[in-house]
């Protein structure tokens, strides 16, 4: 289960980026009178590069995974039947139209409509990327990971992370419930509380082995899952302490001991985060390989 | 010409005596921990009652199984790379040299008939033992067995001959893959799902 680790950070990582993505971009390319100019030249560039950053870094850490990684040249060539080949070209997509607007927003030359399209297409590659991803574990003959489960803990992982990244990124960089400087991302914790109770009771009901809709093992070939259970248990305790000190942080302003050191939005950021990533190791463990 | 080569196993005649493993691990000189084709040993049932007596319900056969060269190969539909290809007689084969080593084969296929391969850091599988039918003669399993619970050919020829059986528990839906493989069950076989049946040898395949 441990050895899938380059799995696991490609996926969160890729999951924060679509997300943040969804809760930066979508109120831009929505938006009737935008100047990014006007807004945050410096913000913009900011969140720009945490998503191309989530998404070189996670494309990175994935060569890991492969035992040729020199060989992965040739890695798009099925794109006609394999969903492997199609989540990486939407990666590569969505990264190359995020550097775009990176690219943009950094010459100050692009106008408002250009930036709106690139936008609105790296919205597009970005939502493509995470279904491909899940499209990815729910074949047919993976009966363990062919379920509702699979996309929904994707979808879930995205918004969750991604909102409370943004959330974060509005708190810390841009500029505190100011509303010409990205302010109303400071106000998607609010998004991401809702989206961990989601989580939380998703995780409850529907993780096989250990959710109350008990699953049932078909006969297979297949060795049976180590689904671990202290892994599912820690993977709740988190999502409740990042709950809670979401909570605390913005109606209460965070323990004494965190504020004026560091924002407090990060400290749950790291819970559910940590949260998140026990999850997907969990995930990984519904499906042991034969002969490890 | 073949258009199609396939497996015929027979459930009823396998003693389990890994003949045919041991004979494809020695022919194709593969490391501990990779076994093309693997005997699973399936179990099930225990005791039921009938009147005032308890009888046992005990069920018990082996199924050889190894890559079934599918019709439809959900692991080369898989692969990023096109690294497993089928020959125009059906073969299913993993070309080592393009393989990234990815694994994602191994998760689609539903018989585990990928294996990864410390050696060659790539998947690897049964071959069909290619070089031995392209001379005319027949793979190792094959002619290993003791029983003659296997058998090979041409998939149209097998289905005229055996039957068109292509499941018993624990094996997928065949409408999966399409597998190139026919099979004699044994008689337990009809009661290994209600009987609540599992392969029972693990730590061996």
């Amino acid at each position: 289960m441990l050895k899938e680790w380059p799995l696991v950070a490609f996926t969160i990582l890729g999951q924060t980026a679509v997300g943040m993505s969804l809760f930066f971009f979508l109120p831009i390319v929505l938006s009737a009178e935008l100047n990014w100019n006007v807004r945050s030249r410096e913000g913009t560039l900011l969140v720009l590069g945490l998503i191309l950053g989530s998404l070189v870094i996670a494309a990175a850490l994935s060569f890991f995974h492969l035992r040729h990684p020199f060989r992965a040249r040739r890695v798009l060539l099925n794109l006609r039947t394999s969903w492997l080949s199609r989540e990486i070209f939407f990666e590569l997509a969505f990264m190359g139209l995020v550097g775009l607007a990176f690219v943009f927003v950094w010459t100050e030359r692009a106008g408002d409509v250009l930036f709106k399209v690139d936008l609105a297409a790296a919205i597009i590659a970005g939502v493509l990327f995470l279904v491909s991803m899940s499209k990815l574990y729910m074949l047919e003959t993976l009966s363990p990971w062919n379920s509702a489960y699979t996309g929904m803990s994707f979808f879930l992982t995205t918004m969750t992370l991604g909102a409370l990244a943004a959330a974060c990124v509005g708190r810390i960089f841009v500029g505190p419930r100011d509303p010409n400087r990205f302010g109303y991302l400071s106000s998607f914790w609010l998004v991401a509380v809702f989206f961990i109770m989601a989580n939380a009771l998703f995780a409850v009901l529907l993780t096989p082995h250990h959710g109350l809709d008990r699953f049932q093992r078909r006969p297979s070939l297949r060795p049976p899952a180590a689904a671990s259970r202290l892994l599912y248990l820690g993977r709740l305790a988190l999502l409740a302490g990042g709950f809670v000190l979401i909570l605390l942080s913005e109606f209460v302003g965070g323990p004494e001991w965190i504020a004026g050191r560091i924002p407090v939005l990060c400290v749950p950021f790291a819970l559910i985060l940590s949260s998140e990533v026990a999850g997907r190791f969990l995930f990984y463990s519904f499906v042991p390989r034969s002969g490890d | 010409m073949v258009t199609q080569y396939g497996f015929f196993f027979n459930s009823a005649a396998c003693s389990g005596c890994k003949a045919c493993q041991v004979a494809c691990k020695d022919r194709n000189d593969l490391e501990p921990g990779v076994i093309w084709r693997r005997v699973y040993e399936v179990t099930g049932g225990g005791w039921e009652k009938k009147g005032d007596v308890w009888v046992p319900s005990v069920i018990a056969y082996n199924i050889s199984m190894a890559c079934n060269h599918c019709e439809k190969p959900v692991c080369g539909l898989a692969c990023p790379v096109k690294a497993i290809s089928k020959r125009e007689d059906g073969i299913v084969f993993v070309d080592t040299g393009t393989c990234i080593g990815c694994r994602y084969c191994e998760w689609a296929c539903p018989y585990t008939a990928l294996r990864f391969d410390v050696r060659t850091n790539t998947v690897s599988k049964c071959n069909f033992c290619y070089d031995a039918i392209d001379a005319g003669g027949a793979p190792a399993c094959v002619t290993s067995c003791p029983q003659r619970a296997l058998d090979f050919g041409d998939l149209a020829e097998l289905r005229k001959t055996y039957g068109d059986v292509r499941q018993i528990v624990p094996l997928p839906d065949p409408a999966q893959t399409e597998p190139a493989l026919i099979i004699k069950p044994h008689r337990d076989a009809a009661k290994a799902a209600e009987r609540g049946a599992e392969v029972a040898n693990w730590e061996e395949v």
